[in-house]
């Protein structure tokens, strides 16, 4: 299937770096399911899907970079909140550092039409 | 409040995560009822137009949680009837069936009663029908039976309707049973509940081709009476049927 889309598929973009996005929304303040979705939604991620940050959400609190804590709501059910644990916040710092070699290394490749390595200072 | 949009939907989500540990998956759709619940709020659509049909939204929940449980088929019956639940006409029939439910628990008590006065010996084809020889005990146990299937039916609701289906079968086949037998003494002319049915007409199997008999109600005699064309035969047997026999 030849679908020489103009742009790049940002569903594909998304899937390696979410853990990275709903860490570093919730470096900013705890948040619940809808809400987190919400979150990366305004902050230009319009094609993050709900059942992605859901999941998302789950593996990380599992492998504990996460804590939960349950608030109840007036209007609906109880909503549980999530907050960065101490290997939260070491895990966001690391994929940060990770993250900007990466965006230094294709904006290299990108400003210097190939040949970014000299250029990706 | 709850959103019927989010029941439905999780529901179906439910069919998927068929692989994941009972525990570990109501835990899920109770998380996820809350956020469903926020987003069914921000939309007046169907759910699926935000979120994804329900089997992707299961897919992706999946993978992107890590677990290593891999997707599950709703079960034939389960499709079957969300098919069914999401067809356009059962959007038009399903609010009607709502509306006549309590009918048809009231029926459903009367065939149960019919049941078991049929399975305890007495007469199932009589109405009301006769526990043992009595009709009171009849009209009671039919009284109890229609209560009983009124209050089963307003305490049977989501899940437990699955639990409902066997029972209700089973009253099916005891319903299609009576009808059966009914037809079969019509036919016999033979059960005391139908005693009109009986035809007594010495010297005549049948009629012979051709020739209509017709009933004719005898007034004050309390007897039918079949009256056979005289052209035909003659003389013309006049043939009386008992009346009633009483128990």
């Amino acid at each position: 299937v030849t679908d020489s889309s103009p742009t790049l598929d940002t569903t594909q973009l998304l899937k390696g770096v979410l853990d990275l996005a709903v860490l570093a929304v919730l470096r900013d303040e705890d948040g619940y399911g809808y809400d987190i979705v919400r979150r990366l939604r305004e902050a230009g991620l319009a094609e993050v899907g709900d059942a992605s940050v859901y999941g998302t959400l789950r593996r990380l609190f599992a492998s504990g970079a996460l804590s939960s804590y349950v608030v109840p709501s007036e209007e609906g059910p109880h909503r549980k909140y999530y907050a960065l644990t101490p290997t939260g916040t070491e895990l966001a710092d690391g994929a940060t550092v990770s993250w900007r070699e990466f965006a230094g290394v294709l904006d290299g490749l990108l400003a210097g039409n190939g040949n970014g390595e000299e250029k990706a200072a | 409040m709850t959103d019927a949009r989010v029941d439905t939907y999780l529901a179906a989500l439910r069919d998927h995560l068929g692989a994941l540990p009972e525990q570990e998956r109501e835990e899920l759709l109770a998380d996820l009822a809350a956020n469903l619940e926020e987003t069914a709020a921000d939309t007046s659509g169907p759910l699926a137009e935000v979120l994804g049909e329900p089997e992707a939204f299961a897919r992706e929940l999946l993978v992107s949680s890590g677990t290593t449980a891999v997707l599950t088929a709703p079960s034939f019956l389960t499709s079957a009837s969300r098919a069914t639940r999401e067809s356009r006409a059962w959007r038009h029939v399903g609010p009607w069936l709502k509306k006549v439910q309590p009918a048809w628990w009231v029926l459903r008590g009367y065939v149960a009663a019919v049941a078991l006065a049929g399975l305890t010996g007495g007469s199932a084809t009589s109405v009301p029908p006769r526990l043992g020889d009595s009709a009171a005990l009849g009209l009671l146990l039919v009284g109890g039976c229609v209560v009983g299937s009124v209050w089963l039916g307003e305490r049977t609701t989501g899940r437990r309707r699955a639990y409902a289906i066997l029972p209700n079968a089973l009253l099916a086949v005891a319903a299609l049973a009576l009808v059966a037998s009914i037809h079969r003494d019509i036919a016999n002319g033979t059960d005391q509940a139908y005693p009109f049915a009986k035809v007594q007409a010495p010297g005549f199997e049948k009629l012979p081709d051709g020739v209509r008999s017709k009933l004719e109600v005898v007034p004050g005699a309390k007897q039918l009476r079949i009256v056979v064309p005289r052209i035909v035969i003659a003389p013309a047997p006049q043939v009386v049927i008992p009346p009633r026999i009483r128990r």
